[in-house]
């Protein structure tokens, strides 16, 4: 009889629980956006994690998100990463996963989110096939041209010319990417397209410009980067300011005047402080 | 006739050294609470700078647009506070100001508190304190922040020196007449009275040494504040790049200075009995130095947003319409009215001029100095003229955490608890001087 109370009030209490248990209710959905990116050197996942509150989605920090290959197994798992304030992370490849990456014709990669006491889960999924992006730099009459062709090889060898491919034009600069030539420019039923780049963009000291042609955020293809430093810019003079005596200079190459002037400031004012400590040592001695 | 005169200095000497000497008898307890509230008040700083070493500067509300903090706002403010001791044992003193003789160790003693505690600030404000050795080493000369710490390190120096050469005698005084003092003060005594007997050839030292510190100091003083508006003009931002700020922050620090001086006048004055020397006569005085100081801090205010407001050019136009209008204006508005246009109009009546009226007048000088000094360095480090893209929301406001306003607080109890301790420690009014002035030149040089 008492263990048959005991149970009731326990079931009781266990259907009001819910009434007070935070989790559940007040778990908040979140989106996870994932994307691929692809180059010579390197294959990077990009996680983007948006969390409900107050009625908007807004970019979720500090969530741990895991990425596995193929599907969602121990063994498959590439590694986890912690978004940013900004909602955002991102995964390289080890140079092991990047190798097994290439030789795979279509890959499947999953972003998951465990549920934690603040986060409903969630998992997404995107496929990558393989692609070939072919980048030819010529000048032709003067003019500087870079011709692209985008195909695909079928599982006999050959290859398809891929039409309506995106492909975007940019020269590397120190903060972010400079675009040249059209915003829009997509491939023709040959998988050809062509720009005619610019000639008056700096290049380094002699000339050197980094281009790089990308497909980006395909659906098929997620995004690809071919990139060449090649002498198509205008060699710029880069006066070392550091070994110059100025104002922005090193320590060691302060303009003489600064250096006289303050040097001189700092002996005097010191100079008299000394001074004057001196004359209380003396009036020390003359009191003894 | 002679010998009448000599009785009579003899007698007001005695009085003034019973006085003026009472408060430092080992039976004063005195402020044995307050002292002990400002421990703890430092305690609970020193348990966020502890979070903040740990953490991180993550800890406090600082990000990449609003770097400086309230940290560098309380810093400007101390330096500020500072200037005092130049204004008194200098400006007042070289001019023949004789009425402020009685508030030179006062000055003094809040100068060095207060650079002290700037000091301590700067190295709070740092992420790793551990490397402020680099600024010494790798420092370039070039920069205004190393001219910062050479100005600090010499004004501090010459603050020291200042008040300990103006205590020699009066520390001669304790030597001989503090006989019940403890065994350490009484070496303390010992030790820093440099062996004194007011000999005419120490004497003559002394005066010659006091004139060459009273007129280095100047340009010293006005270079520390100087310097310091510098780390804001030769930085590109809003607000800051202007011509004007180098007076505008000496004329605002020596008012703070002023308002600083009469809240200690008050305490010192009923805590320890001494309303025959910090008199209502002497509360007039300042008020009327304060209204002086203030007509020229309004002055330099007007040239400093005049110009912007009357362009309204870009992002210094927008810096404008936030102190004006904006979110900032509640605050903007308070200090200029309360902490600046009403001092003075109060002020200028005599019934003004009373010490109560001028303990709040003091006050509200004071918190508007210390929230000037917040919209000077806050408002325009949320407008960079290189936005960042998309930048996080909580880089465009700015609310200090629990954090730095415990290291903010615990900063004003640690000068206000050096404050205590000199005064617990020293003659609070310079006996030697009071004596020369009042009661006819010391003993040793009319006979």
């Amino acid at each position: 009889m008492r263990a048959i109370i005991v149970t009731l009030i326990g079931l009781i209490l266990s259907g009001f629980s819910i009434l007070f248990d935070p989790s559940g209710e007040d778990k908040a959905p979140v989106r996870v956006y994932l994307e691929s990116f692809r180059n010579a050197e390197m294959h990077q996942l990009s996680v983007r994690v948006l969390s409900k509150t107050e009625k908007r989605y807004l970019p979720a920090a500090g969530v741990e998100v895991f990425l596995y290959s193929s599907e969602i197994i121990d063994s498959n798992l590439l590694g986890t990463i912690v978004t940013a304030s900004n909602g955002q992370g991102t995964y390289t490849f080890s140079p092991a996963q990047f190798e097994s990456a290439e030789k795979t014709k279509v890959a499947k990669y999953f972003a998951v989110i465990h549920e934690n006491e603040n986060l409903k889960g969630k998992e997404t999924a995107i496929s990558v096939e393989d692609v070939n992006l072919s980048v030819k730099y010529i000048i032709e009459d003067s003019i500087k041209q870079i011709y692209v062709n985008v195909t695909e090889t079928d599982s006999t060898g050959n290859t398809i010319p891929q039409e309506d491919v995106q492909i975007k034009f940019l020269v590397e600069r120190p903060l972010s990417p400079l675009p040249v030539g059209d915003e829009y420019n997509t491939t023709d039923e040959e998988g050809n397209v062509s720009m005619e780049f610019p000639d008056d963009l700096p290049g380094d000291t002699e000339g050197n410009l980094k281009i790089l042609v990308r497909i980006v955020e395909n659906e098929k293809y997620g995004s690809v980067e071919v990139s060449k430093i090649i002498k198509w810019g205008i060699p710029i003079f880069v006066s070392d300011k550091t070994i110059e005596r100025s104002l922005w200079a090193s320590s060691a190459n302060a303009p003489i005047a600064l250096l006289i002037f303050i040097n001189a400031l700092i002996l005097a004012v010191w100079g008299v402080i000394f001074y004057i400590v001196n004359k209380l040592f003396r009036i020390r001695k003359i009191g003894i | 006739m002679v010998k009448e005169k000599l009785f009579l200095n003899d007698q007001f000497n005695q009085k003034v050294e019973k006085d003026l000497l009472a408060h430092l008898l080992p039976h004063k307890k005195v402020g044995n609470i307050f002292i002990f509230i400002l421990l703890a008040i430092i305690l609970v700083g020193i348990y966020a700078y502890y979070r903040q070493l740990r953490y991180g500067l993550i800890v406090t509300s600082m990000r990449d647009y609003t770097s400086w903090g309230v940290y560098i706002s309380n810093f400007v403010f101390l330096v500020a506070i500072s200037l005092v001791g130049s204004l008194f044992s200098s400006i007042l003193k070289l001019s023949k100001a004789t009425w402020s003789t009685p508030l030179t160790r006062i000055s003094e003693i809040i100068a060095i508190a207060a650079i002290i505690c700037a000091s301590v600030i700067i190295i709070v404000d740092m992420g790793r304190p551990d490397r402020f050795i680099n600024v010494l080493i790798h420092g370039r000369i070039q920069s205004p922040i190393i001219w910062d710490v050479i100005i600090i390190t010499t004004y501090l120096t010459i603050s020291v020196l200042l008040l300990y050469i103006s205590l020699i005698p009066d520390l001669a005084i304790c030597r001989d007449k503090l006989t019940d003092a403890p065994r350490w003060k009484k070496w303390f005594y010992k030790v820093f009275s440099i062996n004194w007997h007011g000999t005419p050839e120490q004497n003559n030292i002394l005066h010659k040494v006091s004139f060459m510190l009273s007129v280095m100091v100047i340009p010293v003083a006005f270079a520390i504040h100087t310097v310091t508006s510098w780390l804001f003009s030769t930085t590109w931002r809003p607000g800051w790049d202007s011509t004007n700020l180098g007076p505008y922050f000496v004329s605002g620090a020596l008012m703070a200075g002023a308002a600083v001086i009469i809240g200690a006048m008050y305490f010192i004055r009923n805590a320890l009995n001494l309303k025959d020397y910090l008199t209502d006569k002497l509360f007039d005085h300042m008020g009327k130095l304060l209204v002086l100081l203030s007509l020229v801090y309004l002055y330099f205010n007007i040239n400093e947003y005049l110009g912007p407001a009357f362009k309204m050019v870009g992002v210094e136009g927008e810096h404008i319409i936030e102190l004006f209008f904006g979110k900032y204006a509640s605050m903007y508005w308070l200090v200029q009215v309360f902490g600046l246009v009403l001092p003075i109009v109060v002020l200028v009546f005599a019934w003004g001029r009373k010490p109560l009226p001028m303990l709040i007048i003091s006050i509200l000088v004071l918190l508007g100095a210390w929230f000037k000094r917040f919209l000077i360095v806050i408002p325009s480090l949320q407008h960079p003229y290189l936005p960042i893209q998309d930048v996080d929301e909580s880089y465009r406001h700015y609310i200090p955490s629990w954090e730095e306003w415990a290291i903010t607080f615990a900063s004003f109890a640690g000068c206000l608890l050096i404050i205590t301790f000199l005064v617990k420690l020293l003659p609070v009014i310079p006996i030697w001087e009071t004596k020369k002035e009042e009661g006819g030149e010391p003993k040793q040089l009319e006979v």
